[in-house]
């Protein structure tokens, strides 16, 4: 579906957002992050709940194993053999969907029907993240969100705001997202200087973005608990 | 009032009221709200999202207002980070800017409130961009600006226009009408002028001739009700001198300023506000996504949310940037012509008085 052919993208959102509600009750959620970069280090808050390695980093990282050596206990990949390894490492496991602003509708639908097939074998995933490959447009990115939701109805559908910026991510929670994303944690750096294009969070603007988009804010923590804010 | 009750309104092109416009706010649906408000959009402008190519010229942030929102202006001339142009450093910023080939055809000058500079300064800047680039628009000082001006220089605010207008002075922006309300103004930038005093420059404005435009800050300590008095506010002016070209919503940058310990208006807030705008100013022909200040994807989201106009090129953009605005200092023209078309709109860029230059290539 693009702009040309369905001109009403709030056709898609609608749907999307009542598809959401409903999935999850009205809930949506927000949980901090922190990534295990190519080269070791950590980016993002220490405590976060989530400890995440992107599939693309674990060839310099030496490996899945390797990378929950380190503190990784989620892997964000596309590839079944990663997610099979991860499971059977006792990882986490979110579905990586990339998209690429301008694409052909049909790649798109082609790749988001594997990736479904995928993610009906695997039960215990986590959820989906739809990834940006290159620049995320506002558009664009909200109509992929609503394409996510379409196919995977009962699934997370995660705004990763580290990828999106915090505006378009809130944006994707009225397009199917249910989730947030992002370095949160109980305060942040001003946005001066090395922090000027920071996209973190505390938890109570994460928690504003949540319920600015006509959701209950609720936040991951440990363990697998939700705390309803 | 039920939004099936407001968008049958909006379908028999009748006012909104007061209440409409809180109710608009209040709605639980975003989605709704802004498909009303595309409704209007593209009712009134197609699928045309118009852009111009300009140049911001801030000639000085020493500024005596002191205003608890801004993150730009310094007290005094010899404060760490002052500086006053002058009109030949001014000109050469033009000049730059014509060498690189651009068919420019804007300059926007807003600044501080300096009161140590002759009004010769500002009569010579107009008049030595001018016969710098005589076919250029200039677009220069806000009506806080202009008020200033009359107070300081002990003229009339038409008499402060008309010498202005002669030096070449083309339109006023919008600015410093951030919410036209003496409680909000007393609490975020009490020695600016007053709604009344900012409404009569521009009425002044109008009547010699000058088209405006006309901004409004949300996001500090207004209510929403206190944001639809103020939309109803520039409707009632622009019934009786139609000069209010566009409304611009911006929405409050929290870093580096005395404000800093509220949160920025969200992307959602932001595009409620928009379509808000859209539905309640139904006699201001456009409504801006000033991608300055919103952010570049919420701006291509706000042209389906009742925003027709993407602003311009911009260059130099310094006073949202000191408050923390993540977005590019400028934009290409191509570039802009790039995102609307992304945004599924139709690009075409326009001079300041909303004629049509030329279709984006």
């Amino acid at each position: 579906m693009t702009f040309a052919t369905d001109p009403d993208f709030f056709t898609a959102g609608r749907a999307a957002l009542a598809a959401t509600k409903t999935a999850f009750s009205g809930q949506a959620f927000f949980v901090s992050v922190r990534r295990l970069q190519p080269d070791g280090s950590w980016s993002g808050p220490p405590a976060a709940v989530c400890a995440l390695v992107d599939e693309t980093a674990l060839a310099k990282l030496g490996g899945l194993a390797a990378a929950k050596q380190q503190g990784a206990s989620s892997v964000l990949c596309d590839a079944a053999a990663v997610a099979q390894q991860a499971e059977g490492l006792g990882m986490r496991v979110f579905l990586r969907a990339p998209f690429t602003a301008g694409e052909p509708d049909q790649d798109r639908s082609l790749r988001l029907a594997g990736l479904a097939a995928m993610f009906e074998r695997m039960p215990a995933m986590g959820g989906v993240v739809p990834i940006p490959l290159g620049e995320a447009q506002g558009l664009d990115t909200l109509q992929f969100f609503a394409s996510c939701r379409a196919r995977f109805p009962r699934a997370h559908v995660i705004a990763d705001v580290e990828c999106l910026g915090t505006k378009l991510g809130q944006l994707c929670l009225s397009f199917g997202a249910d989730e947030l994303w992002g370095a949160i944690s109980a305060q942040r750096a001003l946005r001066l200087g090395e922090h000027a294009s920071s996209h973190a969070l505390t938890r109570d603007e994460a928690a504003l973005l949540v319920r600015a988009a006509g959701f209950v804010a609720c936040e991951r923590l440990p363990e697998g608990k939700v705390q309803i804010l | 009032m039920s939004l099936a009750a407001i968008a049958s309104k909006v379908r028999e092109g009748a006012p909104l009221s007061h209440a409409d416009g809180v109710a608009l706010f209040e709605h639980p649906n975003l989605m709704e709200v802004g498909a009303l408000a595309n409704q209007v959009r593209e009712r009134m402008h197609g699928d045309i999202t118009s852009f111009n190519r300009n140049l911001h010229i801030n000639p000085t942030n020493v500024c005596v207002a002191s205003c608890k929102l801004c993150s730009y202006s310094r007290r005094r001339a010899e404060d760490d980070g002052a500086f006053v142009l002058t009109v030949e450093q001014a000109v050469d910023k033009l000049r730059a800017r014509m060498a690189t080939g651009e068919r420019l055809t804007e300059v926007h000058i807003v600044g501080g409130l300096h009161d140590g500079l002759p009004f010769d300064y500002f009569t010579g800047l107009l008049s030595a961009l001018k016969k710098t680039a005589p076919g250029i628009s200039l677009k220069a000082f806000s009506a806080v600006e202009i008020f200033f001006f009359h107070r300081l220089y002990g003229m009339s605010v038409e008499e402060t226009l008309r010498r202005l207008q002669a030096a070449g002075l083309d339109s006023l922006p919008g600015g410093g009408a951030e919410i036209l309300s003496a409680r909000v103004r007393k609490a975020i930038c009490p020695s600016k002028c007053g709604a009344d005093e900012w409404l009569d420059v521009h009425r002044t404005a109008h009547r010699l001739g000058i088209p405006s435009n006309a901004t409004m800050l949300f996001g500090t300590v207004e209510t929403l009700a206190e944001r639809v008095e103020h939309l109803l506010l520039l409707r009632g002016e622009q019934a009786e001198t139609s000069g209010f070209q566009a409304f611009i919503p911006l929405p409050f940058h929290p870093e580096n300023n005395a404000l800093g310990d509220r949160p920025a208006p969200t992307a959602a807030e932001i595009l409620r506000t928009v379509a808000v705008a859209r539905l309640m100013l139904d006699n201001v022909p456009h409504i801006k996504a000033y991608w300055v200040s919103v952010g570049l994807a919420t701006a291509q989201t706000a042209l389906w949310f009742g925003a027709d106009d993407f602003d311009g090129t911009v260059s130099e953009e310094r006073i949202y940037h000191q408050a923390g605005a993540l977005t590019p200092q400028a934009l290409p023209g191509d570039e802009i012509a790039r995102l609307i078309r992304a945004a599924g709109r139709t690009p075409v860029e326009r001079d300041t008085l909303y004629r049509r230059v030329a279709e984006a290539s």
